[in-house]
Formats: structure tokens, sequence, C-alpha cells
């Protein structure tokens, strides 16, 4: 069955400045769905809210017609998993101590991980190949392991949405194409809801079906990926021309950027 | 279900095996205390002034009256019972600080909360308020009020700095230890007192302090307890916590306040004694692991048995003669802390 995240006029701020707002798009299960858009538009801030870390200021987030703000976060972690950007543990834990953070929304005050939860901790790790890592240290793990731990942890949430921050922004290009494979897979066998935050944005035409193009903390444009992202869009909201082609080798698209705009963002300098 | 169970019994093994090492560390604390009686001017062990008694009059003078009974139990036995209580009470806020903060440092001493409940009693003793609960009471206001200074300026935009907070806990800490020191000094007290203060002294201790201190011990290691994995979870940093479903800064308001009055209680009746609590858990993170649900529990009986055997040295190394208890933790604690910061195992602890 189809699910659907709703977003539905985010707005939400720091200190009164305003960094997401009236933000409005649907996203549905099994397929991959890609946040883009320049540095400081508001991305990780719209992960922030559907996580319920920061409150929106207006709108709501709803998952299948449920009011996600406003409960509590034992009750969103059973919904949604987030995979951030970077993870640096405090001290230092085995990769199966961090996975098994996961049954956090599970797991009461007082008590030890049940057999079930074991299960639970045991099928994510082998559905994100990191099981034969269990007892080593996190810290002491490649970039591509780490990362394969924390999608494992946010699998063990048993979540309906999964939520990732650059996904694949530390990684070389084997572990790029290694975790997203992975995460298409996931998202198609358990129907799952996934939004993925990229900044680059062929890793974007290569995996999603559709994306979110956001500037200044608005929705530019949002639909299938191929429709928003064209040569007019990203000049418009990144300042670059840009040819899209497809390979004739392979037919992959690919976004090659060709030259800046001369409309300078940042102190770059004019060239 | 027993797929999984076969598999992972390497897990389970070893959470297994380090609660045996919470139960084996509680034994250790137990025998301390009774063996630890034997040691001091009176007893089979130590200077033996005037002359050593033996150990039949000793045991005799345990199960029932004998030469030294006054002595044994009602002399040694409660500031041994102190020391094992403010042993397990400064760990347990060490244990706790250093996890809120994610840093190796912070403890209760470094942050200034020591110093902030030195100052409530310091106005306790110039007020003439030194009654078993006045003294407390001062302690819990003088440290909770550091440690909401503290935190309040390493705060900016709802995030903690942490250099920030280290240092602001340093700079607060020598300024109110100044402070609570000249306020003795100027009212006069004896310099005795002054320096049992400085240093911490299990000296004359009484059954009424001991009774206090383990109410407020068990009271607030049961409460921090019970947040144990809550407080693992925000060893990966406050948001991502919340992501998992932790509500982190309520977590923090209770366990922070309550790591500030174990501090504190520990301060009210024996003064400032460094060290215990930033060793003691560094040592027990450093064989068991991070995990909460075992360090605070090893780290309160590995303290409470680390603080009975530094007052024994503290009662017996200069013969008759006591030696502040602060001078001998930093006497043995320190190099021991240096030589593990250096050895390979730290970086067994410690991500990154």
């Amino acid at each position: 069955m189809l699910m659907l995240l709703r977003i539905d006029g985010v707005s939400c701020s720091y200190d009164s400045a305003e960094v997401l707002k009236d933000v409005t798009f649907d996203v549905p299960s099994g397929t991959l769905f890609g946040i883009v858009g320049p540095n400081g538009c508001g991305k990780t801030t719209l992960i922030r809210c559907v996580s319920r870390v920061l409150e929106p200021v207006g709108g709501s987030v709803f998952l299948d017609n449920e009011l996600l703000s406003g409960m509590s976060f034992r009750d969103v972690a059973s919904k949604v998993g987030v995979v951030p950007q970077t993870t640096r543990p405090g001290f230092a834990f085995t990769a199966y101590e961090i996975v098994a953070m996961g049954r956090t929304p599970y797991v009461g005050r007082l008590q030890m991980e049940s057999e079930e939860d074991l299960a639970v901790i045991k099928g994510a790790m082998l559905s994100t190949d990191c099981w034969h890592l269990r007892s080593r240290m996190f810290s002491e793990l490649s970039g591509g392991e780490q990362q394969r731990v924390v999608i494992a942890r946010a699998l063990a949430q048993e979540p309906r949405v999964l939520l990732l921050d650059e996904p694949t922004s530390h990684l070389d290009l084997g572990y790029q194409l290694q975790i997203m494979d992975m995460i298409e897979g996931l998202a198609e066998e358990r129907n799952l809801i996934v939004v993925a935050i990229f900044h680059d944005l062929n890793m974007a035409v290569r995996y999603c079906e559709n994306v979110v193009l956001l500037n200044e903390g608005k929705v530019e444009e949002v639909g299938g990926t191929l429709d928003v992202l064209t040569n007019e869009n990203i000049e418009r909201v990144y300042g670059v021309k840009v040819a899209i082609e497809r390979s004739p080798s392979t037919g992959l698209v690919m976004i090659v950027p060709t030259a800046r705009r001369a409309k300078n963002r940042g102190s770059g300098g004019g060239d | 279900m027993t797929v999984a169970r076969e598999s992972i019994v390497d897990i389970v093994e070893k959470s297994r095996s380090r609660r045996i090492w919470i139960a084996v560390l509680f034994g250790v604390m137990l025998a301390s205390i009774f063996s630890s009686l034997a040691f001091g001017t009176v007893g089979p062990i130590g200077a033996g002034i005037p002359s050593r008694m033996s150990w039949g009059d000793f045991f005799n003078s345990i199960v029932a009256e004998g030469p030294a009974s006054n002595i044994l139990i009602n002399l040694r036995l409660p500031r041994i019972l102190l020391a094992c209580a403010v042993g397990a009470a400064l760990s347990i806020s060490g244990a706790v600080m250093q996890c809120l903060f994610r840093n190796p440092l912070a403890e209760p001493y470094i942050l200034g909360v020591s110093s902030g409940a030195a100052v409530g009693v310091s106005l306790g003793l110039i007020w003439g308020l030194t009654s078993l609960l006045s003294t407390p009471i001062l302690a819990f206001s003088g440290a909770l009020i550091t440690v909401a200074a503290v935190y309040g300026i390493a705060q900016v935009r709802g995030r903690i700095k942490t250099d920030t907070l280290l240092l602001a806990g340093v700079a607060i800490a020598s300024f109110l230890s100044a402070v609570s020191f000249y306020m003795l000094y100027a009212a006069g007290k004896d310099r005795d007192l002054i320096i049992s203060w400085i240093m911490g002294s299990f000296a004359l201790t009484t059954f009424d302090e001991v009774l206090i201190t383990t109410f407020v011990l068990v009271m607030g290691g049961l409460l921090v307890f019970l947040f144990a994995r809550d407080m693992n979870v925000m060893l990966m940093g406050e948001e991502t916590a919340k992501q998992l479903g932790v509500d982190a800064d309520t977590v923090k308001i209770i366990v922070l306040a309550t790591a500030s009055i174990l501090a504190a209680i520990a301060v009210a009746f024996v003064g400032i004694v460094g060290f215990v609590g930033l060793i003691i858990p560094h040592i027990v993170r450093m064989t068991l692991g991070p995990d909460n649900r075992i360090l605070i529990p090893a780290s309160a009986f590995a303290g409470a048995t680390f603080l009975i055997w530094m007052d024994v040295l503290a009662r017996t190394v200069a013969g008759g003669q006591e030696i502040p208890i602060g001078i001998i933790t930093a006497f043995c604690g320190a190099p021991f802390f240096i030589y593990l910061l250096r050895s390979r195992k730290t970086g067994y602890a410690y991500a990154s």
C-alpha cells in the first residue's frame, strides 16, 4: 500500500530569522525522494522539522493523515528514522551498541533489549551488511562502514520514514554507489518513505524519482527529477549554467556545469 | 527468534561478564569497609601507638565491648562509611557530567560545582547555620546555582559550547574557592579548619552525617541510573538523541541537577576532594566500556573502594598525624591518571 508523508505549509525560524517559508509537498513510499538546493536554502532545517527536533512555527507534517508535530519524541522516533550527516559518538561504542540505540523508542527504562529487539537489531545490521562488524569499535570503522551502521540504527527504529542528510557526502565513489543502491533496495523492500538531501545533483538524478528544489527557504519546484532539474531552474537557483546530457554509451543522464553565471554568489570574485 | 539468539551469543556473553563486574566491585567495596577497620593508630595494622593491638583484641572490640570499641565503632567506622559514600557520590557525579557534556574533562570540581557548594557551606559556618540539615541544603543551593550559571555562560543559541563550558567552570571554580576561603579567613576561623576544607577531611565524622550522605547517595544514584540508557543515547549528540526518541532537554536538567547534588553532599561533610570524580569513571570506562548502565554502578563501587583506601593512607602514612584526604587522592590519582592517558588502552575508551 502506498503511504504518504505530507509537508503542509511548513514554516520554520531560528531566532526570528525565517529559514523555511510555507513549504508544501507530498512524498510517496517505495521510491527515493530528493531534497536539493544551494547551501543555506533550508534543506537540513526541513529534515529537523520532519523529525520534530525543531517545532515549525507554521504548518504541519502528516504521516498517513496522522499529525507528527506535537507527538512525543518517542512516538516520532518509532515512525521516523534519521541518518545525520556525521556521527561522532562521545565515547567509544561498538557497532552493535550504536545500532541497539535504534531500539530506544521500544525499550522501557529499566529493561534490557528483549529477544525480539535483538532480532530486529540483527535484521537491520544484516540488511545493511554490517552484522560482521558488530564487535568492532565504531570509531575504528571506515566511512562507508560507519554509514552502514548508522543506517542500520535508523532501520532498527522500524520507521516508516527514513530521512538522510547527504548520505554519501563523506564517501568515496565505490561507497557512494554501494550506500545508494542499498537505500534504494531498502525503500522498495520495506515500502519506506525515503527522503534524502543531495548536494550532488547527478546522485539525485540517478536515484530519485522525485525531487523538491528549495531556494531561500521556499519551494522552487517539486516533481519528477528531470522535470525539476532543468537548465533554467538550475541556473536560476545555483547561478550555474549546465548542460544536461544523456550519455550515449551508458544511457545515464548527466548534469555537467559549463560556466558560472555573471551574477556571482558569495565572494569568489568576478570572472 | 532462536536464530537471533544463537549468533548473538557473543554479545550476550559480553554484557553478562560486564554485569558480573558490578557484583565483583560491590563485593570488593564491602570487603574494604570491614578490612579497613584494622588500619589506624589503634588497631592490628598501623602505627601502633602506644602499642600495637592484637588481632584477637581487635575482633573482640568489634563484636563486643573491648579495649578499643569506642575508637573502632564510634570513630573509625563512621569515617570509613562516609569515605565510601562520598567516593561513590563523586564518581557517579563525574561519570554523569562527562557523559552529558561529552567531554572527558567534565567533573564537579572542574565545572565549579564543588566550589559553589563550598561557598554555601562557608556561609553557613559564618552565619552559624551548621546543623545537620542546613549544611547540606546550603551546599545544594550553592552547587545548583553554580551549575546553572556555568551552563548559562556556555550556552550560545541553545547549544552548549564545551570549550566555553570548561573554561567558565575553571574560572568560576577558582573565583568561588577564593570567595569561600576569604569568608572563612575574614571571619577569623581557625586555620586548621580552612585547610581541612580546602583538602577535605574525614576526621570527626558522625553517624548522622553518614546517614544523610547515604540517603542522598542512594536516592540520587537510583534516579541517575533510571536515565542511564537515555544518557547513552545522548552521547550521540542531543539532536540525534531526540531523533532516537529521548527527551534530551528534560533528561539533561534532571540528571545534571542530581549530579550536582551528589557532588554537593560530598562537599557538605568532607570538604573539597578532587580527582575522584575525574579518574574513577575514566578507569572504569577504559575497562568496562561507556555503557552507563554498567558504568554508573561500577564507578560508584570502584570510587567508594578507592576513597576508603585513600582515607586509610590519610590516617596511617604519617604515623599518628592525619593528612588531608585531598592531598592523598591527588598524590595517588594524578600519576596513575597520566599513566592511563599514555597507555595504549586509552584508544579503546575514546572515539577519535
